[in-house]
């Protein structure tokens, strides 16, 4: 119990950043959520914490309750009785140029400002997958890989033809029957996979399988670092080099305890260089091997802070930083140059969510982001850009009846519930956000048709 | 029965709770528990877009409210309707059922068959 009273402490804190509301609104607003928790943990056997995770997001989203709560009342009370104090003959003035103006106060709708409706067809997505989709570019498909299932989907996206069905084509690869354990993967520019594993006999040895065409055309032994390749979080490939990184632990509890990963030296003829043997490598580095020569062209790129999260696009690779940072990097010449750094102008606010860990989406077009928590499945942020520096946290989305495993995340924009992936359409790459929809053939599930929206 | 639109919760949200709270006072999480059940999960609403809509009735003073302390230690808030409230409610019905059986009217004379809707 504890723990769920500094849940709810925080929450109460959190949801009351504006400061519009009273105490006694914030009461009953704890009273209730205590109450749907007790009521979560009890009818249906879930933690108390995965109750309070559930319960903060039936309470609905922060701004609307700020908004509604705020219409009731005629104002934000906290803001304005300290304000009123101070400028009561300013607010005498308005008042009275109020009265003799005809300002129309009235609620409007806001059209989403950032996306361009396109009704370009129905989508239908395969079950449960972990992570982020990949599409190759000038192949009109995208990929999910289903860390769960060991399967590799992918379903065929839009073409310059009339047809402009997209469906699930079929599973990629079945289960991995050559791989141990493939932790995730990668496709880079040319259409190649990479697949990161281990070797079956010799479970600490990285291997990166390439597929290409379907075919397996190559595996390459890695550096020995002395870890699984489940101890990385993510794996990246431009231009034949690969990254390697572990992110930030930030808000779990066991951070303290986890270890460096140790590049060891390697026996026999493949030796690494001693000079770069015991590398360690730590969550604000990104190790990038040359396959060409895995062994010997090692490097290591230090980050500013701890990394969150990555995600590439194109030859660039997008890293945020603790502190809500984003920098944008390009690969020339086996080097990474900083090409663009935003920042996320409200991101204590969505380190106050308690996110476990965030994954990133990044599309080179326009700086399109969008985060994904995985504290629960269900958390997950649209970054907009302000100016060409800043980016901001567009909304806490709640998910109640909307299959979100179907997407890859959603966001709530101006109220609408959206879906997000990335795809590649016409050759370039795309964040798409879907749209709730009526389509006629598809039973069981309101999100099986959905109308996408891209971005203008 | 699917979802009900926003629009027709918003419109009715007002009624639903002032008939709820004629069974006898109430607090706000029971009263969503009610409303989910009446309508089969067919009403959706965010439990917090309830209290706004309480308070609002309580400024109106269609509705009551007073605090309580529960055996736990916990406090909940209990909402009695008034008698403004019921008699707001009484007019607020017979308009529904004037509107209902207007509707149905049109439906049989316009729509045929009916099991089409």
């Amino acid at each position: 119990m504890p723990i769920i009273s500094n849940l709810v402490k925080q929450w109460r804190h959190w949801i009351n950043r504006s400061r519009s509301f009273e105490e006694r609104e914030l009461d009953e607003l704890e009273s209730h959520l205590l109450e749907d928790i007790d009521h979560l943990v009890e009818k249906e056997g879930i933690s108390e914490e995965e109750a309070f995770n559930r319960a903060v997001m039936d309470m609905g989203i922060r701004e609307s309750l700020d908004q509604e709560f705020t219409k009731v009342r005629g104002f934000p009370v906290k803001k304005v009785k300290h304000w009123f104090v101070i400028h009561s003959w300013v607010i005498g003035a308005v008042i009275v140029g109020l009265l003799v103006s005809n300002i129309d106060f009235s609620p409007k709708e806001k059209p989403l400002p950032f996306l361009e409706e396109e009704s370009i067809g129905y989508i239908y997505w395969p079950n449960d997958f972990y992570a982020f989709p990949k599409s190759i570019p000038n192949e009109n498909k995208t990929y999910f890989y289903d860390s769960y299932h060991s399967n590799l989907f992918y379903f065929k996206n839009f073409s310059d033809s009339e047809d402009t069905n997209i469906s699930m084509n079929g599973s990629y690869f079945n289960n991995f029957p050559q791989f141990v354990n493939p932790f995730t993967f990668d496709i880079d520019n040319q259409g190649k996979f990479y697949f990161l594993s281990s070797k079956p006999d010799t479970p600490k040895q990285n291997v990166v399988f390439v597929y290409s065409d379907s075919q397996i055309e190559n595996s390459i032994m890695l550096p020995h670092f002395g870890k699984t390749p489940g101890e990385y979080d993510n794996i990246n490939v431009i231009n034949n080099t690969l990254f390697l990184t572990r992110y930030y632990y930030a808000y779990t509890s066991n951070t303290a305890s986890e270890p460096n990963i140790t590049i060891e030296t390697n026996s026999g003829e493949n030796q690494i260089n001693m000079k770069d043997a015991g590398i360690k490598l730590g969550r604000n580095e990104i190790v990038y091997i040359d396959l060409d020569d895995p062994y010997k062209k090692v490097s290591v790129f230090p980050v500013d802070k701890e990394i969150l999260a990555m995600d590439q696009s194109g030859n660039k690779l997008a890293i945020l930083t603790c502190g809500g940072n984003i920098t944008i990097y390009s690969l020339e010449n086996n080097q990474l140059i900083e090409t663009k750094k935003m920042k996320i102008e409200n991101f204590s606010e969505l380190e106050e969510t308690l996110p476990s860990l965030l994954s990133m989406m990044y599309c080179e077009n326009n700086d399109q982001i969008v985060l994904k928590l995985f504290r629960s499945q269900h958390l997950c942020y649209y970054l907009q850009p302000i100016d060409h520096q800043k980016l901001k946290v567009i909304s806490l989305q709640k998910t109640d009846n909307l299959s979100p495993k179907f997407f890859d995340c959603i966001v709530n924009v101006d109220k609408e519930v959206l879906g997000v992936l990335k795809i590649n359409y016409h050759g370039r790459e795309r964040i798409v956000f879907c749209k709730k929809g009526k389509a006629p053939n598809w039973a069981n599930s309101d999100w099986d048709g959905a109308y996408m929206f891209l971005f203008k | 029965m699917s979802e009900i639109s926003k629009d027709l919760v918003a419109a009715s949200s007002r009624m639903m709770i002032l008939s709820i709270l004629i069974g006898g006072e109430n607090y706000g999480y029971q009263i969503l528990q009610t409303v989910k059940q009446l309508s089969e999960g067919g009403w959706i609403w965010s439990d917090g877009m309830l209290y706004p809509v309480l308070h609002k009735l309580e400024k109106e003073k269609l509705i009551t409210s007073r605090w309580e302390e529960m055996q736990n230690g916990r406090k909940r808030k209990y909402y009695q309707i008034t008698d403004k409230g019921m008699k707001s409610l009484k007019k607020t019905v017979k308009e529904w059922k004037f509107v209902d059986s207007t509707l149905n009217k049109a439906w049989g004379r316009f729509i045929c068959p009916l099991s089409v809707i």
